[in-house]
């Protein structure tokens, strides 16, 4: 039977002479079984560029990739299997832009420029990659003793089980949440920018944030 | 030393071997395209140095033995032996050129390399229209369960049989892949090297 562990013996050069020259008659005569084999090949990729693979198969791939020197091919598949922006439809991206506006700007606005006591908390939303994508870095203002509540949005992606924050050295770990994360700012955090990580699926995927923290 | 001088695949010969593909001039051309892909792949999975130009190589010898009257029945069974033969000696010339550190090309060490693959990726995505772009993404996204699932949802919205979507998929990939290449080898990030060329 030819299958994706008949796609892994013949790039380790498992196969006898015979199998091999079978194999490769049936490659080179059905169209069907060759896309079969470059899905495969794809799909071991795109698994050892998320870390994936058991040793023993990330070991064939990637002897196979140095030896034939497609080591490339690893980083284009984290490329591009990141999630992305663009796959958000400018509708949606309007709302939560809104929604931000409507949660960070006229608190900041009112304490600053009223003179009024800034509240006591505020819920900031973030979306991961504002730096891979060049758009502009998220700026969030705060007042002294301020806390705030990051609600760090999903993309194109829905975590379930734990999902671990990490701001710089602090580690929080936690429940999912339904279509995003939330969490509470480290008090007494300097100004500046900032990186977040959301790591989730036991460590094997992660959403990054930036944000510019302004005193 | 005398040498015979190198038998080339002239306009006649390569006639002939369109002819042992299909009696129809357009169907064995795309009969040898198909076949072309099919071989630079077989060669990439033995792990030939250079898959692009031994497929032309096979093809070569092939149309050889047709203008010397020799009867191909079966066409691809007679390139998988040409291909044995090709492997062999691809091998045979390595080893001759094997350098002292063994043979396997450094590794790229630079930590920026998925972002620069990521930089050369969105320019290529650009050369793609909306509709090409959209399948490819939206068919490598996700990671197990939800890959399989957004596979469900896009053959479905587009009308497609799975196995359908996965080849456009797969031949959109390979573009991708030649075009992430020549940008990277472009930019001096890629090893400057042909092993491969255009295969990846």
């Amino acid at each position: 039977m030819v299958n994706a562990e008949a796609y892994m013996r013949y790039i380790s050069n498992q196969l006898s002479e015979s199998e091999r020259d079978s194999l490769r008659e049936k490659l080179l005569a059905d169209s069907e079984l060759s896309d079969s084999f470059a899905d495969w090949e794809n799909e071991a990729i795109d698994s050892l560029a998320r870390g994936r693979l058991s040793p023993a198969d990330a070991a064939v791939i990637g002897d196979y990739l140095a030896a034939t020197n497609q080591q490339n091919r690893i980083a284009l598949a984290a490329a591009l299997s990141k999630p992305r922006r663009a796959a958000i439809s400018p509708y949606a991206m309007a709302l939560r832009l809104a929604a931000i506006m409507l949660l960070t700007f006229p608190v900041a606005r009112l304490w600053r420029d009223r003179n009024i006591a800034a509240p006591a908390a505020v819920a900031v939303q973030l979306f991961p990659g504002t730096l891979r994508t060049g758009g502009a870095v998220q700026q969030v203002p705060r007042s002294a003793g301020q806390r705030i509540q990051l609600q760090l949005q999903y993309l194109d992606a829905s975590p379930s089980g734990k999902c671990r924050v990490e701001i710089e050295a602090i580690v929080v770990e936690s429940d999912c949440g339904a279509a995003e994360h939330g969490v509470a700012m480290p008090i007494g955090m300097a100004s500046g920018r900032h990186r977040v990580d959301l790591i989730y699926n036991n460590g094997a995927d992660r959403f990054v944030y930036f944000f510019d923290l302004i005193d | 030393m005398s040498s015979s001088p190198r038998w080339t695949l002239d306009a006649h010969a390569f006639e002939t071997l369109l002819a042992a593909l299909a009696p129809e001039r357009d169907a064995a051309a795309v009969r040898y395209e198909e076949l072309r892909l099919r071989l630079i792949r077989v060669l990439r999975w033995e792990r030939a140095s250079d898959p692009e130009s031994l497929a032309d190589e096979a093809f070569t010898r092939l149309a050889r033995r047709l203008v010397e009257g020799e009867a191909v029945a079966d066409v691809p069974a007679y390139l998988s032996g040409i291909v044995r033969f090709l492997v062999k000696e691809d091998i045979a010339q390595r080893q001759r050129a094997l350098p002292l550190e063994g043979d396997h090309p450094a590794t790229e060490k630079n930590g920026n390399e998925i972002e620069r693959a990521h930089a050369a990726l969105e320019r290529c995505l650009a050369t793609l229209d909306g509709a090409q772009r959209a399948l490819v993404l939206g068919y490598y996204q996700g990671d197990q369960m939800a890959r399989i699932f957004n596979r469900k949802k896009q053959a479905a919205a587009l009308g497609l049989a799975l196995n359908a979507l996965r080849n456009r998929a797969l031949r959109l990939r390979e573009k991708l892949e030649t075009c992430v290449r020549g940008q990277l080898l472009r930019d001096g990030s890629a090893p400057n090297n042909t092993k491969g060329k255009g295969t990846w």
